[in-house]
């Protein structure tokens, strides 16, 4: 385990937020093994970086356990069948409208168009590779990206507010499905590394949920 | 189970516990990562619980889910009173069932704030309570919102929405949910009945508990006094002061809050300590050496009554009202109510059963009547019924603790006569509700005629062809 430190700098908390949402993006594109160790490569760098002294480590950690307990060809075909084929009525995908939507015509539409806004107005793009806008691999690595652009304006002296706000857009609406989410798919899995993923996305999406205000708030002051 | 110590303050030889001591593990808390059947012993003056905290939380441990017991001077200087404590708490712990993220509010503080260099201290977590919508009553009961003085809890589309960051964790929406939805996990109901049980199972001497709040001062104790903590002493109701007593404590105390962020906390706390010393009156318990304004000497021996069941979960003050027996107390902070319907106001519209988070109040539809029952036992008083019922004076609720009144059970309080669809047979509406809607559109005779007479469904299928 890293050494406990004191203080965190705003640049170190956004780059350790940078890699979690990298991370758990990765968890939610299709598995291979090489993917796997790349994910637990980056799980072993945020710990360098001082994940153990945040409320969601514990998730995390239980999540590169799964990992690394389930056979990669088990951990492929579960991947399919929760998020893909829905076979033995499985299916929970990772998609925002399904979530959220109420079944009215247009409700997929309103919700990647909203992704897809944001993208636009943050100069961001995502490669969709098939998937759709609110795809949750999506959504995570664009909100990767603001973390990641948070850290630059740090550096050169910037308050970072608007890249915090862009990111609160996301979070927002994250935090109002994520959770419920996690449980479906806990309840689901059969290989316990995707339950596990699921868990630690909800731990870390509510921890982003609080923090992210928190910060908005240290960043009015700043500029205040 | 081992025990990891500092040895700086305390011979250890002297108890029979595991312990394996350092000194100076107080302010450099080191903590082994092989195992998880380990609890900590710290002195109040040295440790530093949010450093430990961390340290464990970097570990790989669940701080809440880890027993960590805090000597005070008069602890140390009793190898009794540390068996005590640390029987308490394991107890207590043997309670924690886990927390969930939602159960955690990040504090962050800023050290230093300019631009770039903005700088936080490490994060450290304080548990909060958050609704369990498995156990939530929904339906429109909104008594944890409605108890909630930072306006941290909300009622919208239908569920009780948390906002962490402006909840202060003061525990009253926990006290104040009748169905136990409200969880905060570092607090729970069941622990705080183990950790009092841990005690009155660990200590042979009559003794006393002081009930008192997690963030006020802390005054000393005096021996054969034991102290357990709350959230906030403003929390309680009267049934969690009598508790103690109902399972081996001879006396108790509720020490003053003394915090700032809850300024009605010890009036509150002073007006159910006025309930619970009338109940034990009229219960015939001399309530003036049971529950005490000052820590006393001499503690009288046990109650000699037993709670049979938990008197700090939900449905508390009916254990609490089973053990005391018959008695007729009144109050404003009665955690058992008696409804009354007034039968001229009341339209039968059943908003009140609908909102009743314990089913208290139920409405039950028999033969071309529709029946509102009562039962005194599940009534917890959290007047929802009233806040909800569309009529003015529809519906009262009394606050007493009246124990025929609990005997008798379940009764009905009103019937409304149910009109018939002229079309189907179905059921229409109470003719009281009908004739309330008649008064409303007053000379309107077809929208009338068409609103009374026919059920929803026949009324949608005229209107389709």
């Amino acid at each position: 385990m890293a050494e406990l430190r004191g203080t965190l700098t705003g640049i170190d908390l956004a780059l350790i937020r940078q890699g979690c949402y990298r991370v758990l993006a990765s968890g939610f594109n299709r598995p291979s093994a090489a993917l796997t160790e790349q994910i637990r490569a980056g799980i072993v760098a945020l710990e360098d970086l001082g994940l153990g002294m945040f409320s969601f480590a514990q998730q995390m950690r239980r999540w590169d356990v799964a990992l690394g307990d389930a056979p990669p060809e088990a951990v492929a075909t579960e991947y399919v069948r929760l998020f893909g084929s829905g076979m033995d009525g499985a299916v929970c995908a990772p998609i925002e409208s399904q979530h959220l939507g109420v079944n009215l015509v247009g409700d997929p539409a309103r919700h990647a168009g909203r992704i897809e806004d944001l993208m636009r107005r943050s100069g961001f793009e995502v490669d969709l590779d098939e998937r759709p806008p609110d795809h949750l691999a999506v959504e995570l690595e664009l909100a990767s990206a603001f973390c990641g652009a948070e850290a630059t304006a740090r550096a050169e002296g910037g308050t970072s507010a608007v890249w915090l706000e862009w990111l609160q857009e996301l979070v927002d609406v994250l935090a109002m499905w994520i959770p419920g989410f996690a449980t479906t798919v806990a309840e689901r899995d059969r290989v316990g590394a995707f339950g596990a993923l699921g868990e630690a996305t909800a731990a870390f999406v509510m921890h982003e949920y609080d923090i992210l205000r928190v910060l908005i708030g240290a960043a009015a002051e700043e500029s205040g | 189970m081992k025990w990891i110590a500092c040895s700086d303050r305390i011979d250890w030889t002297e108890t029979d516990l595991d312990v394996s001591a350092r000194p100076g593990w107080c302010r450099d808390p080191e903590v082994p990562s092989d195992t998880d059947q380990v609890g900590f012993i710290g002195c109040a003056e040295d440790l530093d619980p949010a450093h430990l905290e961390r340290r464990l939380r970097s570990e790989g441990f669940d701080p809440l889910g880890v027993l960590v017991v805090l000597l005070t001077k008069l602890d140390r200087d009793s190898p009794s009173r540390i068996v005590a404590k640390v029987a308490a708490i394991r107890s207590r712990m043997a309670a924690y069932t886990g927390s969930r993220p939602e159960h955690l509010k990040p504090v962050m503080p800023a050290t230093l704030s300019r631009r770039s260099f903005l700088t936080f201290g490490s994060p450290t977590y304080q548990p909060v309570p958050h609704p369990d919508d498995s156990c939530c009553a929904g339906d429109g009961c909104r008594a944890c919102v409605d108890s909630c003085p930072h306006g941290a809890l909300d009622w919208s589309r239908g569920a009780i929405r948390h906002d962490r960051l402006g909840c202060a964790a003061c525990g009253r929406c926990v006290s104040a949910c009748p169905s136990g939805a409200m969880v905060n996990p570092a607090f729970t109901p069941a622990q705080l009945y183990a950790e009092v049980e841990g005690l009155a199972s660990a200590v042979a001497e009559p003794f006393g508990v002081r009930i008192t709040c997690e963030r006020g001062p802390r005054p000393e104790l005096m021996k054969d006094w034991y102290e357990v903590v709350v959230p906030c002493v403003g929390m309680l109701p009267p049934h969690w002061i009598i508790g103690p007593l109902l399972i081996g404590a001879t006396a108790v105390a509720v020490s003053k809050c003394g915090c700032d962020a809850e300024p009605d906390a010890d009036q509150r706390a002073g007006e159910a300590v006025v309930f619970a010393r009338s109940w034990l009156d009229a219960a015939g318990i001399p309530a003036d050496s049971r529950i005490v304004d000052e820590l006393r000497e001499g503690l009288v021996s046990a109650l000699g009554v037993a709670a049979a069941g938990n008197p700090f979960a939900a449905d508390g003050a009916v254990v609490v009202a089973a053990a005391l027996g018959d008695v007729h107390v009144e109050g404003d902070r009665s955690p058992i109510g008696i409804v009354t319907i007034n039968e001229a106001a009341c339209t039968g519209c059943e908003m009140c059963s609908t909102v009743c988070p314990t089913s208290a109040l139920r409405a039950v539809p028999i033969e071309g009547r529709l029946e509102i029952d009562f039962d005194p036992s599940r009534c917890t008083a959290c007047r929802q019924c009233v806040g909800r019922c569309p009529e003015e004076g529809a519906i009262h609720v009394l606050p007493i603790v009246d124990g025929v009144e609990m005997a008798v059970g379940r009764r009905t309080l009103i019937r409304h006569e149910l009109a018939e669809c002229l079309r189907c047979g179905g059921t229409v509406a109470p003719q009281a509700a009908l004739a309330r809607i008649a008064d409303a559109l007053g000379d309107d005779a077809r929208t009338l005629k068409q609103v009374t007479s026919l059920c929803l469904d026949c009324r949608g299928t005229m209107m389709v062809f």
